[in-house]
């Protein structure tokens, strides 16, 4: 095989990971809080590009758009858990669960009626030129990517590690009633969840949209993405979800570049298949915990 | 209460009806049922489509229906699924009692239409870019569309006699569009002494499309062509320019879509620029004027500015629906049902589609036989690139 | 400073509580006892706000808490350790003792986090050799070990504390009750459940015996010391 292939593969399996595990962790979050599968999920990365490219084409500079757009998909991250969980929060997990693909659905719908089906994409962030490496390419937006999801990563282990509020989402994540003895509202603690998974969602949605593209409709495949980014790794812990996400994206670049393109779906099932069985709960799954 | 109240809207607008249909009555008129993706993955295409057909309904009407029968338009969501077309048609047929179905979205859910079609003895219009299933159509469905052999022809003649290219890359997109497009790929290129060194796919919902570029770029093509019906055909083209591959490219009709000129004009344009197929309406103005579908082009594209909202150009997709739309006016012209009966009407209708003969439209002349529902048709294919932010003939 | 005045509960239509009060007094240690089922944990878990109470009044240091929700409660000075071992298994020894600081997170500064978890080793010296070591992993004893020094580091002044001997080797028993003497000499007010009622009985300054979710007796401290 030629030299640039094996180089394009890795430049392609690494940048769809990273994608795939920042699409994963917004689930590991409110999972592992609530116990509440998020299938929403999705829609907070279309708001993220939606909203980038709105401001962004209303004049704002690439990085401030994000980071208004950003702000805003975590807070419908909050609007979700206090409009929508929390006023079910008697009902059953499985309730909430399907409360968010109504939730999903109502967003989807207003994103059409405010802008439509059209397509939309971004130039690369500050119109970074692309990297041409041997026969091999780096487009400009794949640094931004990687860069901001190892950013986001590195962030988040030091929240949860490092931090009281982190350890105390970790806390609820472990055992709530604990949490609740010494003080920890957990009620609170999924608000934050759902913020955090939010924002997580908005930062994904924004960084790829120069190289994805984005329209009101990719919110239900990206929750699909995400959650088998979840899944495969381990969806209670976040060292297993960006496992999933990078055996994912390494996966699809095989796929891309090996195998015949009419066996692409059933490559992806056997790959899901063989994570389940050899490990049902995914690949790092909790260890005394069930 | 309120939490209650909350819970109820969040589950309305989740379950959201699994079709739904507009549903106006008038007694006398024809019922046409438009059976388009408005929501879902394909809702681009099933929109566009929509308003093509919306906008020749509207014409009709105005002008007095047909021989004095007002078209009542029934426009009916298929959400992008197969088990919508499937709830969808069935409720076309028995509860909005439609005499014939305009069925606008993609290639695999217009093959669910049939079954329904013919169960319900409703005549079917289908659009679909390929041609691979034209001879399940069946008794009760249209396809006339004409084939992407076509589209395979016209570009495989510019390649090989405007350019002089022999060694061509494909890279076609893993669905029944993609299929068809190297269903008649091989004929076509040794006709015109193409040799196709490199063919490769792409899934409709890829992102990443590098890893074949890669191999494109190391081949020996000196053209590439792109056959995708959605997002990720564009992608295709700005991640090949992306990677530096500079050779002529021929994309599909869905590449030339505007929001996809919109977010990638820029990479459209690189030299040499991007050529996609297109209609005549698209490119009027060009036209010569010896063109005897000149003025036609013209009038449909003034029409459809006037009646869109917001007004804009007609793009290929609202041609597609518009054409449809007129297909069947032609045919409810020539045989004159009865509306008020609607199970004679339908069949009635569908023997004057079958008997449609040469019959002029804007993309293609139709003849249909009961043997060929998809028809002998003769299309007016144009090539067209982009310039300046604007469409242009190709200069041959 | 906890006073609790005829307080009734239920788990949802079964009465457990019906008209408990009883007090505890800054420096004393009260034992609750009685058969197993009676409503002893429940009384428990009523004061602290963990159960909801459908009549009755609690008082602590003067204010009304009855109603509150464990988690505000628990922000007032007072600490709760349940029979069943709350720690935080996937997390550290050492962070769940920084998370027992969560209540009283912004009063008090990131040095009293040192010296709270500085003095809890002291009384569980284990605790620190193991203070890096997953919680899950820790024996029975270090588990509920952990749980009262996670409960001490909010500084409370008053501890709930329900059946900590259950489980434990004597040895332990008695290392848990030298511990809660400890603290009544540091002046904090100590409410105990407990089935091992001569272990407990030899440090309480006084008790209540409560059946079917009522105090059938109070035990004073004169009964005790010269009773055993």
């Amino acid at each position: 095989m030629d030299l640039s292939i094996v180089l394009q593969f890795f430049i392609s399996g690494v940048n769809l990971g990273c994608i795939y595990a920042a699409l994963g962790l917004g689930f590991f979050i409110i999972y592992s809080v609530t116990r509440v599968l998020n299938l929403a999920q999705g829609e907070f990365v279309m708001l993220g590009g939606m909203l980038t490219v709105t401001f962004y084409s209303m004049g704002v500079p690439i990085l401030l758009s994000t980071l208004v757009a950003v702000v805003i998909a975590g807070l419908l991250g909050g609007v979700l858990y206090r409009g929508v969980i929390h006023p079910a929060r008697n009902l059953s997990k499985a309730t909430q669960t399907f409360l968010t693909v109504g939730f999903a659905f109502a967003i989807e719908g207003i994103a059409l009626l405010i802008w439509g089906w059209e397509y939309r994409s971004l130039p690369n962030f500050l119109g970074t030129p692309n990297i041409h490496l041997g026969g091999a390419t780096i487009i400009g937006q794949t640094p931004w990517v990687t860069g901001i999801t190892l950013l986001v990563v590195t962030g988040l282990f030091f929240f949860f590690g490092h931090t009281i509020q982190g350890k105390a989402l970790r806390a609820c994540a472990d055992n709530p009633l604990g949490a609740k003895t010494i003080g920890i509202s957990v009620e609170r603690m999924s608000l934050y969840a759902f913020i955090l998974a939010g924002t997580l969602g908005g930062i994904a949605g924004a960084i790829i949209t120069p190289l994805t593209m984005v329209s009101y409709s990719i919110g239900f495949p990206m929750t699909i993405k995400g959650l088998l980014a979840a899944f495969v790794g381990g969806i209670t812990r976040a060292e297993g979800v960006i496992l999933g996400g990078m055996v994912l994206g390494m996966a699809e670049a095989i796929a891309a570049s090996l195998i015949p393109s009419g066996y692409h779906s059933i490559f992806a099932l056997i790959i899901l298949m063989a994570v389940f069985l050899c490990q049902p709960r995914g690949l790092l799954s909790s260890p005394g915990k069930t | 209460m309120k939490r209650i109240a909350i819970l109820l809207l969040v589950f309305i607008i989740a379950i959201g009806g699994t079709v739904s249909c507009a549903s106006p009555s008038a007694e006398k008129s024809y019922k046409i049922g438009a059976l388009t993706s408005q929501t879902g993955k394909y809702s681009g295409l099933g929109l566009q489509t929509l308003e093509g057909i919306q906008v020749i309904v509207e014409d009709i009407n105005e002008k007095g229906g047909i021989n004095g029968i007002p078209l009542e338009l029934v426009p009916c969501d298929d959400k992008s699924s197969t088990t919508g077309v499937t709830l969808g048609a069935k409720k076309l047929i028995e509860v909005e009692k439609v005499d014939v179905i305009l069925h606008g979205s993609t290639t695999a859910l217009a093959q669910s239409t049939m079954p329904v079609a013919d169960e319900g003895k409703t005549p079917a219009i289908l659009l679909s870019g390929t041609a691979l299933f034209d001879d399940q159509l069946g008794k009760w469905c249209f396809r006339p569309m004409g084939s992407e052999e076509d589209y395979v022809i016209s570009f495989f003649q510019y390649l090989n006699e405007d350019l002089g290219i022999t060694r061509v890359a494909a890279l076609l997109e893993n669905s029944g569009f993609g299929q068809g497009f190297e269903f008649f790929m091989p004929g076509i290129a040794s006709k015109y002494n193409i040799e196709v060194v490199m063919t490769q796919h792409f899934d409709p919902t890829a992102t990443d499309l590098t890893l074949q570029m890669t191999d494109i770029k190391n081949s020996n093509a000196q053209a590439l062509v792109i056959w995708g019906s959605g997002p990720a055909g564009a992608l295709a083209v700005k991640q090949a320019r992306d990677m530096g591959i500079n050779s002529p490219i021929t994309a599909s009709f869905a590449q030339g879509s505007p929001d996809m000129v919109k977010a990638f004009g820029a990479y459209y344009e690189m030299s040499p620029s991007l050529i996609v197929p297109a209609s005549k309406t698209d490119i009027w103005q060009e036209l010569p004027e010896d063109d005897s579908d000149k003025a036609m082009c013209q009038d449909f594209a003034s029409l459809f500015l006037e009646k869109s909202d917001p007004p804009h150009p007609a793009n290929f997709y609202n041609v597609l629906g518009a054409q449809m739309m007129l297909f069947v006016v032609d045919s409810l012209k020539r045989a004159q049902p009865d509306p008020t009966n609607v199970e004679k009407a339908r069949s009635e209708l569908r023997d004057a589609l079958e008997s449609t003969e040469n019959l002029n439209l804007l993309t293609a002349v139709y003849t249909l036989s009961p043997e060929d529902h998809y028809g002998s048709v003769m299309q007016k294919i144009m090539l067209i690139t982009f310039k300046d932010g604007g469409k242009i003939l190709v200069p041959r | 400073m906890l006073q609790v005045n005829d307080i009734y509960a239920s788990y949802g239509l079964a009465p457990v509580l019906q008209g408990v009060s009883l007090y505890v007094n800054r420096g004393e240690i009260v034992v609750i006892t009685g058969p197993h089922g009676s409503g002893k944990s429940t009384a428990l878990r009523a004061i602290c706000g963990i159960l909801a109470i459908a009549r009755g009044e609690v008082l602590f240091a003067g204010h009304q808490i009855q109603g509150l929700p464990i988690e505000k409660t628990v922000g007032r000075g007072m600490a709760y350790v349940d029979e069943n071992r709350l720690v935080f298994p996937s997390m550290s020894v050492m962070d769940n003792l920084i998370l027992g600081t969560y209540s009283r997170r912004g009063k008090e500064k990131r040095n009293r986090t040192a010296q709270n978890s500085k003095s809890v080793f002291q009384l569980f010296p284990v605790l620190e050799e193991r203070k890096k070591q997953a919680a899950g992993t820790l024996s029975g004893g270090e588990k509920q070990m952990l749980m009262i020094a996670r409960a001490l580091m909010s500084n409370p002044e008053l501890l709930l504390l329900d059946c900590p001997s259950m489980g434990l080797a004597p040895l332990l028993v008695s290392k848990v009750m030298n511990v809660i003497l400890k603290l009544k000499g540091q002046g904090m007010g100590v409410l105990l459940v407990e089935q091992d009622i001569p272990a407990a009985l030899d440090i309480a300054d006084r008790g209540y015996v409560i059946e079917r979710g009522r105090v059938v007796s109070e035990i004073d401290s004169r009964e005790l010391s010269t009773g055993g």
